[in-house]
């Protein structure tokens, strides 16, 4: 890398990564670690330490980008005609999206296992009752608010788009119609977080169960679905529950990082800092946040529809 | 930046601006235009995803339906937000690693009956 190259590499992201494991260490050792898997408070100094240098990992990260006004990574396109015009950034960028679709396959395919070896329950309503056995998909206690995942899905396409808007925004030297529309991805991101937590509240307070249902009846409409969810679908609930919660709410955090991200390039945004020759980072992120609406696009038939 | 970058981020631009007729119905002059027709192609494939669940199909039919779209959906996120169609094929080749992955665990783990994860020689066919 000669010496007149704008950016030197960082090594912020390898400490934050670091303090991110830490930290989860720590999360999951102080709520379920021991002997009798009760949790060991004693690891809340791990969850806070690594928190801490998490946030030290992400300000430094943010310091370093802060000012930056050129590409970075070029040099590497003149390796091999194979690696065509593809950056050290962009191709980071993809190996992480690699890792992050191999989390979610893990996520979607238990569940679809759990799908394919257990009876539905309004297949055979009679013997389900009181029986732990049956599977009440989450898309049927859902279904009288089905609306809101819906407006959820156009959120995020539409938010998809704005993103590649404010990519050309920033090419064409647009810095205020570049700022906009990164607004607007914020905004429709925050949308579908909003009534993601709405729709929970709704789900683990048990306001799909209506008065007048008939326990031998399953009337979705009414907002009758199984007797076991009388009083709220949570995470503990059952293993429809778990697979729900975990499945959407890695996604929702997935969107809440992505949230976050954009505050900062709304930010640089705002004060000019991507133009015609600086815009990889809104691209970058475009990649990721393409791939939150990608896995979405997964989620939302399996949990939502079926 | 070298005259070999240069050449490049030129062909870069230059393909950025191609899209397949049939997606855009017709030639287009700006990219953007694209953009906004694989949106409208999104939506329409969401709106015709909830109206078939509507229909109560049998489950091997859903399951077509649903794994289709999706499949289709993502075809279309991939190649055009994700500008997959103009990148160079590394990046193509990378993004085959995981779907080869998710494919087989879908299959292999998601979609087959209670024991057969058991049975690998047989899921292989040996």
């Amino acid at each position: 890398m000669s010496d007149d190259h704008g950016h030197h590499g960082t090594i912020a992201p390898f400490l934050f990564c670091v303090a991110s494991a830490v930290m989860f260490i720590g999360l999951v050792m102080a709520t379920a670690g021991g002997e009798d898997n009760a949790g060991d408070t004693g690891y809340w100094f791990i969850f806070f330490f690594g928190l801490a240098g998490m946030l030290t990992g992400f300000m430094m990260w943010v310091q370093d980008y802060w000012n930056q006004t050129s590409e970075e990574g070029e040099e590497i396109e003149v390796y091999h005609e194979f690696w065509g015009t593809v950056t050290t950034r962009k191709f980071g960028m993809w190996i992480f999206l690699l890792t992050e679709v191999m989390v979610f396959s893990t996520l979607l395919s238990a569940y679809l296992r759990y799908r394919a070896a257990v009876p539905d329950y309004d297949s055979n309503l009679a013997e389900c009752i009181g029986i732990d056995p049956c599977w009440v998909p989450a898309a049927d206690v859902i279904r009288s608010h089905l609306i809101f995942g819906v407006i959820n899905t156009f959120a995020l396409l539409l938010s998809s788009l704005t993103v590649v808007l404010a990519l050309y925004a920033a090419k064409n030297n647009n810095p205020k119609a570049t700022t906009r529309y990164l607004m607007a991805t914020f905004v429709l991101g925050a949308i579908f977080l909003i009534l993601k937590l709405w729709e929970w509240g709704e789900m683990k307070n048990g306001h799909f169960w209506s008065d007048h249902c008939d326990p031998l009846k399953q009337d979705i409409a009414h907002h009758c679905i199984a007797p076991k969810y009388e009083h709220g679908f949570w995470l503990d609930t059952s293993l429809e529950g778990s697979t729900f919660y975990i499945t959407t709410g890695t996604h929702g955090a997935h969107v809440f990082v992505g949230l976050i991200a954009l505050l900062y390039l709304i930010a640089k945004a705002n004060k000019d800092g991507y133009n015609e020759k600086y815009h990889d980072t809104i691209e970058l992120f475009g990649l990721y946040w393409h791939y939150v609406d990608l896995v979405w696009v997964f989620v939302f038939p399996f949990f939502y529809l079926y | 930046m070298s005259e070999e970058n240069n050449s490049g981020h030129e062909h870069d631009e230059h393909h950025e601006h191609s899209f397949p007729a049939w997606v855009t119905f017709g030639n287009i002059e700006n990219p953007i235009d694209g953009f906004l027709k694989v949106f409208l192609w999104l939506v329409f494939w969401t709106l015709l995803e909830v109206g078939a669940i509507l229909q109560e199909f049998a489950f091997v039919i859903t399951m077509i339906i649903l794994f289709g779209i999706a499949i289709i959906k993502c075809w279309f996120i991939c190649s055009f937000f994700m500008h997959m169609t103009w990148d160079p094929p590394l990046v193509n080749r990378t993004a085959a690693v995981p779907a080869f992955f998710m494919a087989v665990l879908f299959l292999a783990v998601g979609l087959t009956t209670p024991g057969a994860v058991d049975d690998l020689a047989t899921i292989c066919g040996f």
